[in-house]
C-alpha cells in the first residue's frame, strides 16, 4: 500500500462571488416583483382558446388587407434599411480605426452606442411629431436604428480585414481612398453584404411592431387593437398566415 | 491531501479479441474493412499499420462499436456485437478504454473532470448530472493520474497543460475504466518524438504490469516494431500480414504501404 | 543612380508582346444584383405602391415638432422620483426572464445541436418549434399575453422569456456544432449514456459561450422591457405611453436618458465579464 499525494484543490474565489452576487439578485428580483404568479395557471386554457380563434374560422375576407399591410410594412423595412446603409456606410469607415482622427472615431462610437440603446420604437415615437403618422416615420426610426448597428458591425469588419493587403497598397504609394478600395473593400465586402441582410431581417421583424404607436397603421392585426379586445384573433391569423 | 491506496489492481482480467469476416461499409458507400478475420488473445500488445485511409481506425472502432459491422462476426469479451443492442454496447465500451490522435479531453474543465468520464459506465445519469461522482470513483481516478505521473495537474484545466500531458491524462481516463482491453487509435501523432516515446512507453507499461490488452494503430514503422508484439498490416480495408515482430521485415512494410519504406515512416530517435 | 530614359522602355514590353487572356463572364450578375436593389427601393419609395416619401407632412409639422423635439434637450429632473417604480419594474422583468430562460435554453440547446441529440426526430421537432418561437417580435407576444392573463409585468416576463429562448438555444447549439466533438466521442468510447456525455464533456466547453449569450440576452431584455409597457405589459413602457400621449418630451428624455445610462452601464458590466472568460 503507497500513499497518494493529491494536491490541494485551489477554490476561485472570483467565480464563487460572481456565482453568489447573480444568485442574490436573481432572487431579489423574484421576491421584490408585484406579479400574480396565480395567473400563469390560467395560461394553457387561454393559449387553446386564442389558438381556435385564431384558426378555426380565419376571416379570409381580410386576407387581401393584410397582404397590402404587409407590404407595406416589408416595404417600410426596405426603406429603413436602404437609407440606414447610405448614411452607416460612410460612418462606419470613418469610426474606423486608422482611417480618420481619434475624436471622429470616439464621437461616432458614441453615436452608434446611442443608438443601439434606445429601442427603435421610442425613435419612432420622437420623430414622429415632426413626420406625423407614416410609414415615412418607421422608415426613418428603423433606419436610425439600423445606423447603429450596422455602424459597429462595419467598423469592426474594418478593423478585423487582413493587414497585408492594405500595407500592400500603403506601399505601393497608395492614397487613404485607394486603401480602403483596394486594400480593405475586397475582403470586408461579403461581411458587409450579410450585416445588410440581417438588418433588413431585423427590420422587417421590426416594423411590425412599430404598428403599435400607429406607424404604417396596420391596423388590422396591431396588438394595440387586439389587447384591447376591439380587434378579432380571427383577423388576425389571416394577416400572419400572409407575412 | 495524502490518500490511502486500497483498490485492487487495476484489470482483474484481460479480454480476447476475435473477427469472422468482417466488413464494414458506410452511408457513403465506402467500404473501410473487407473480410477481416482476427484472433487477438488476451495480454496481448498488437500494433496495427497502415496508411492513412487502410482501415486501421475503422478496425479499432468496430471493436468498441463506435462503428458498427455491415457483415461478419465479433466477438470481444463477453459480448457478440453484431447483435448488441444500444445498452449492451454502452456496458462493453465501459471495460474498453479508448485512446484518440488528438487527446478529446474537454478542454475547458479540470484533468479530474476528464479522468472521471472513464466512471460513466459505472456512475448514475443523476449522479453525473449533479457532478457527484463517488468517493471511491474519485480514487480510482487519483491513481490513474498517478500512474501515469500526472497526478500533481489534477486540478488544472486541460487546456492548460501541454499535448504530451494532455495524452497522459486521456490515458488516465482510459485506465480510469479500470479496462479489460485498451484501443489507442494513433496515440502519439500529435506529439513530438521524445514525447510519444514516453507515451507509447506509458502503454507498454500499461499492457505489462496490468496485464490489459492492448490493439495501437500505429503508421510510424519503428515504434511499431519496438512497443508491440506483434503485427498487423492492413492496406484498403484487407489484412495483407499478421504476424510477430521479428517478421515484419521492410519488404514486408513495403507490401503493407505498397510502396518502399522511406525515412518518413518512421519516427527516428 | 540615375536610369535614363532608354533604360525604363527597354523593360517595358511591347503592347503586341503580351497576351491577355479573355476577361471572364459573370460580371453582370453584380450589376444585375444592383440594378434589383435600385428597382425595388423605387417601388417601395413610389407613392402608389410603397411608402409615400413625401416631404409635404415633415414640412408642415417641423416648425410644431421641433418644438418638441427641442424639449429632449432639457429632461425634467423633476419627473425622476415617478420613473423609479417603473425603471425597478423594468430591471426585474428583465433579470427573471433571463434567469429563466438561461435555465430553460440550456437543455433545449444540447436537444437541437446534432452532436449532442444524435436523433433526428427529437432534434427536428426542437428545432421547428424554436423557428416558430424566435419567428414573432416580442412585442407581439407582450401584446397577445396581456389579453391572455392581463396587464402587469407577467404578461411581460413571458414575452421577454419566449423572445430569449429563440435566441440563446440558437446561438448556444451552434457554438456546439462548432466544437471539436472529440470530448464527445471519448465520452461515448467510455460507455456513457448520451445525457451523461453531453453533462461531462460537452457542457464544460459550451459554458462560455452560454454565459457570453445570457449577458448579451440581458442586455436585449433592459432594452426591451422598457418599451413592453407600451401594450399594458409593465415597466417604463407604460410611462412612455403615458409622456408620449401629451407630448412631454422633457420627461420622455428623462426616461431615454435611464434606459441609456443602465445599458450602457451593462455593457461595461458584461464586457468585463466576457474578459474573464475564455
Amino acid at each position: 500500500m503507497t500513499a497518494l499525494t493529491v494536491p490541494p484543490r485551489r477554490r476561485d474565489w472570483r467565480r464563487s462571488t460572481a456565482m453568489i452576487v447573480v444568485g442574490a439578485v436573481v432572487i431579489g428580483a423574484f421576491w421584490s416583483v408585484d406579479v400574480a404568479w396565480g395567473r400563469l395557471g390560467e395560461l394553457p386554457a387561454q393559449i387553446i382558446r386564442y389558438l381556435w380563434l385564431m384558426f378555426s374560422d380565419p376571416d379570409w375576407s381580410k386576407l387581401p388587407e393584410a397582404l397590402a399591410q404587409t407590404w407595406k410594412s416589408v416595404a417600410m423595412a426596405w426603406v429603413g434599411t436602404v437609407l440606414g446603409i447610405i448614411v452607416s456606410f460612410p460612418l462606419a469607415f470613418l469610426a474606423a480605426r486608422g482611417f480618420s482622427p481619434a475624436p471622429v472615431r470616439w464621437g461616432l462610437r458614441l453615436l452608434f452606442a446611442v443608438i443601439r440603446a434606445v429601442p427603435e420604437i421610442i425613435i419612432a415615437i420622437v420623430i414622429l411629431s415632426v413626420t406625423g403618422l407614416t410609414p415615412l416615420t418607421g422608415a426613418l426610426a428603423l433606419a436610425i436604428g439600423s445606423v447603429g448597428t450596422l455602424g459597429k458591425w462595419g467598423y469592426e469588419a474594418i478593423e478585423g480585414v487582413d493587414p497585408g493587403p492594405i500595407e500592400a497598397t500603403r506601399a505601393s504609394g497608395g492614397t487613404t481612398a485607394q486603401i480602403l478600395r483596394w486594400g480593405v473593400w475586397p475582403s470586408a465586402t461579403p461581411d458587409f453584404i450579410s450585416f445588410w441582410l440581417y438588418r433588413f431581417e431585423i427590420n422587417v421583424r421590426s416594423s411590425a411592431v412599430l404598428g403599435l404607436i400607429g406607424v404604417g397603421e396596420s391596423v388590422t392585426c396591431s396588438p394595440r387593437t387586439l389587447s384591447f379586445g376591439s380587434g378579432r384573433p380571427s383577423e388576425c391569423s389571416s394577416s400572419w398566415w400572409s407575412s | 491531501m495524502v490518500v490511502e491506496h486500497t483498490s485492487t489492481p487495476i484489470a482483474p482480467s484481460p479480454w480476447s479479441v476475435s473477427m469472422r469476416d468482417v466488413s464494414v461499409r458506410y452511408a457513403s458507400g465506402v467500404v473501410a474493412l473487407k473480410n477481416v478475420s482476427l484472433d487477438i488473445e488476451p495480454g496481448e500488445m498488437v500494433s496495427v499499420v497502415g496508411l492513412s485511409g487502410s482501415g486501421k481506425s475503422s478496425l479499432i472502432r468496430t471493436i468498441n462499436g463506435l462503428v458498427p459491422l455491415t457483415s461478419g462476426s465479433l466477438h470481444v469479451g463477453g459480448f457478440q456485437l453484431e447483435t448488441a443492442r444500444a445498452g449492451e454496447l454502452r456496458r462493453l465500451r465501459g471495460h474498453i478504454g479508448m485512446i484518440f490522435q488528438g487527446f478529446n479531453l474537454a478542454k475547458r474543465t479540470s484533468v479530474l473532470n476528464n479522468v472521471l468520464v472513464g466512471r460513466l459506465a459505472h456512475t448514475t445519469t443523476l449522479r453525473t448530472l449533479l457532478g457527484a461522482y463517488r468517493a471511491s470513483d474519485r480514487q480510482i481516478a487519483f491513481e490513474a493520474l498517478e500512474r501515469v505521473g500526472i497526478l500533481p495537474k489534477v486540478w488544472d484545466r486541460a487546456s492548460s497543460l501541454s499535448g504530451g500531458q494532455q495524452q497522459r491524462v486521456a490515458i488516465a481516463r482510459a485506465l480510469c475504466q479500470q479496462p479489460r482491453l485498451v484501443l489507442a487509435d494513433e496515440p502519439v501523432a500529435s506529439l513530438d518524438p521524445p514525447t510519444a516515446h514516453e507515451v507509447m512507453g506509458d502503454l507498454r507499461r500499461i499492457n505489462q504490469e496490468l496485464g490489459i490488452t492492448v490493439i495501437t494503430n500505429l503508421h510510424l514503422i519503428d515504434l511499431a516494431r519496438r512497443y508491440g508484439t506483434r503485427i498487423i498490416g492492413l492496406r484498403a480495408g484487407e489484412v495483407v500480414f499478421d504476424g510477430a515482430v521479428e517478421a515484419a521485415t521492410d519488404e514486408v512494410f513495403a507490401e503493407i504501404y505498397g510502396r518502399s519504406v522511406a525515412s518518413e515512416d518512421a519516427l527516428g530517435l | 543612380m540615375a536610369v535614363s530614359a532608354d533604360d525604363t522602355t527597354a523593360v517595358r514590353p511591347t503592347p503586341s508582346a503580351v497576351t491577355v487572356p479573355a476577361r471572364p463572364g459573370g460580371r453582370w450578375k453584380s450589376w444585375c444584383a444592383v440594378a434589383v436593389v435600385v428597382l425595388i427601393t423605387a417601388i417601395t419609395l413610389s407613392p402608389q405602391w410603397g411608402i409615400d416619401f413625401s416631404l409635404v407632412a415633415i414640412a408642415r409639422n417641423w416648425q410644431n415638432g421641433t418644438d418638441k423635439i427641442l424639449l429632449l434637450l432639457v429632461p425634467d429632473w423633476g419627473f425622476f422620483p415617478r420613473t423609479v417604480p417603473a425603471l425597478a419594474e423594468t430591471l426585474q422583468m428583465a433579470v427573471i426572464a433571463t434567469a429563466v430562460a438561461a435555465a430553460v435554453s440550456l437543455p433545449l440547446s444540447l436537444a437541437t445541436a446534432r452532436l449532442t441529440n444524435p436523433n433526428a426526430i427529437t432534434r427536428g421537432i426542437a428545432r421547428t418549434v424554436l423557428n416558430v418561437v424566435r419567428s414573432i417580435p416580442d412585442l407581439l407576444y407582450a401584446a397577445i399575453l396581456v389579453a391572455m392573463v392581463g396587464v402587469g409585468a407577467l404578461p411581460g416576463i413571458i414575452a421577454l422569456l419566449l423572445f430569449n429562448v429563440g435566441i440563446i438555444v440558437k446561438m448556444v447549439s451552434e457554438s456546439i456544432e462548432a466544437n471539436d466533438p472529440g470530448a464527445l466521442e471519448a465520452g461515448r468510447a467510455a460507455g456513457g449514456t448520451q445525457l451523461q456525455i453531453n453533462r461531462s464533456a460537452a457542457l464544460p466547453d459550451i459554458l462560455p459561450s452560454f454565459v457570453n449569450q445570457t449577458l448579451y440576452v440581458l442586455e436585449l431584455n433592459v432594452r426591451a422591457s422598457s418599451v413592453l409597457g407600451l401594450v399594458g405589459a409593465g415597466g417604463l413602457g407604460l410611462l412612455i405611453d403615458a409622456v408620449r400621449t401629451f407630448y412631454r418630451y422633457d420627461q420622455l428624455s428623462l426616461i431615454i436618458v435611464e434606459i441609456l445610462i443602465i445599458v450602457m452601464a451593462l455593457d461595461v458590466l458584461s464586457n468585463a465579464v466576457r474578459r474573464r472568460l475564455v
